[in-house]
């Protein structure tokens, strides 16, 4: 054992302020030096000191109440800054978790099962009547230039030329996803019509506004 | 020594210790492990301190003002050494510490210097 691990040994189980700790481990340290200086064996110096627990006693007992109380507050400080760290990294970590999980989150599109059916169904119905006034007017500003007859022909033509009168939508599946900060939610859903069936795939921003269009 | 003695030499030891200290740096300064020496040197072995003792006394002593310190500057291989000295405030405690203690001695003995009567 070297003079500086039975010295360690010693601080460590005294009660007090980490300045004291530090004054009593730096004459510890001189004091052992100073006698090593004098000849004296680390040996022998330390079985006169004797057990390092024992000298922590000796100096615990006769240390002052002003010094005790020192140690208490700061033993009370390390537990509570340990406590307020946690509690940051856990407030820290729910934040992430809000934030990435659309469920959760505060700006997330609040529409119900219902709400999205109702409003592909009208999408849908608005495209089949050819009405791209009032679905523009349901749409996010991005979204108005495309929703012309002219283009919407363009794509339609584009799977086939003579779809047939519409019959029935299948079932609606949606899904919420988070894009560059911004909640969305995007609906798939089959169309049937008398020559063809077309799947969509229908984006609603978090206001319910059509925020993008694809078929196939 | 049984137990019990060793309960009393140590709480009439201790009463006394703060006082000790200061007569020793009356003369000059001196660091921790040389009071140790000293004590138990001039007192013939009665007075054998720890650094679990003296320490916490020397700090005591020094925040009430009594006694002040300061490390030596290193020479050659030397290791630097924390020295106290006796304050202004110090002797003059010591003064009365002093008196105190002559006036309990002086009562002390003439209590136990008394012949027992049935």
């Amino acid at each position: 054992m070297t003079p500086n691990q039975y010295v360690k040994a010693i601080t460590r189980h005294v009660t007090c302020s980490k300045a004291k700790k530090k004054e009593i481990k730096l004459q510890l340290l001189s004091d052992m030096n100073a006698s090593l200086e004098g000849g004296e064996v680390l040996e022998n110096i330390i079985s006169r000191m004797g057990k390092p627990a024992d000298i922590a006693r000796e100096f615990n007992e006769n240390l002052s109440e002003e010094e005790l109380m020192k140690y208490q507050k700061s033993k009370r400080f390390r537990f509570f800054g340990v406590i307020a760290v946690i509690l940051i990294i856990i407030l820290f970590l729910a934040s992430i978790l809000l934030w990435l999980m659309p469920w959760a989150s505060g700006t997330h599109s609040s529409a119900s099962q219902t709400e999205i059916d109702t409003k592909t169904e009208e999408v849908i119905t608005l495209l089949n009547e050819n009405d791209f006034d009032t679905l523009s007017n349901l749409s996010t500003k991005e979204m108005v230039p495309y929703l012309t007859k002219d283009y919407i022909d363009k794509a339609r033509n584009g799977i086939s030329d003579n779809w047939g009168e519409y019959k029935s939508l299948g079932k609606i599946y949606s899904q919420e996803i988070l894009q560059k900060g911004k909640h969305y939610t995007v609906v798939q859903v089959n169309a049937s019509y008398e020559n063809i069936s077309v799947t969509y795939t229908i984006t609603f921003d978090q206001d319910m506004n059509l925020a993008g269009l694809y078929m196939k | 020594m049984n137990v019990q003695n060793e309960k009393y030499e140590r709480q009439m030891k201790k009463g006394v210790l703060d006082m000790l200290v200061l007569k020793l740096l009356e003369s000059d300064e001196k660091y921790g492990y040389q009071l140790i020496s000293e004590l138990n040197e001039k007192s013939d072995g009665v007075f054998i301190l720890k650094e679990g003792t003296l320490y916490p006394i020397l700090y005591r002593l020094e925040d009430e003002a009594f006694i002040e310190s300061n490390w030596s500057l290193p020479e050659g291989k030397q290791v630097s050494r924390k020295y106290y000295s006796i304050t202004a405030k110090g002797k003059a405690a010591l003064e009365q510490i002093a008196t105190t203690w002559n006036s309990i001695q002086s009562g002390i003995d003439k209590i136990m210097e008394t012949p027992v009567t049935k």
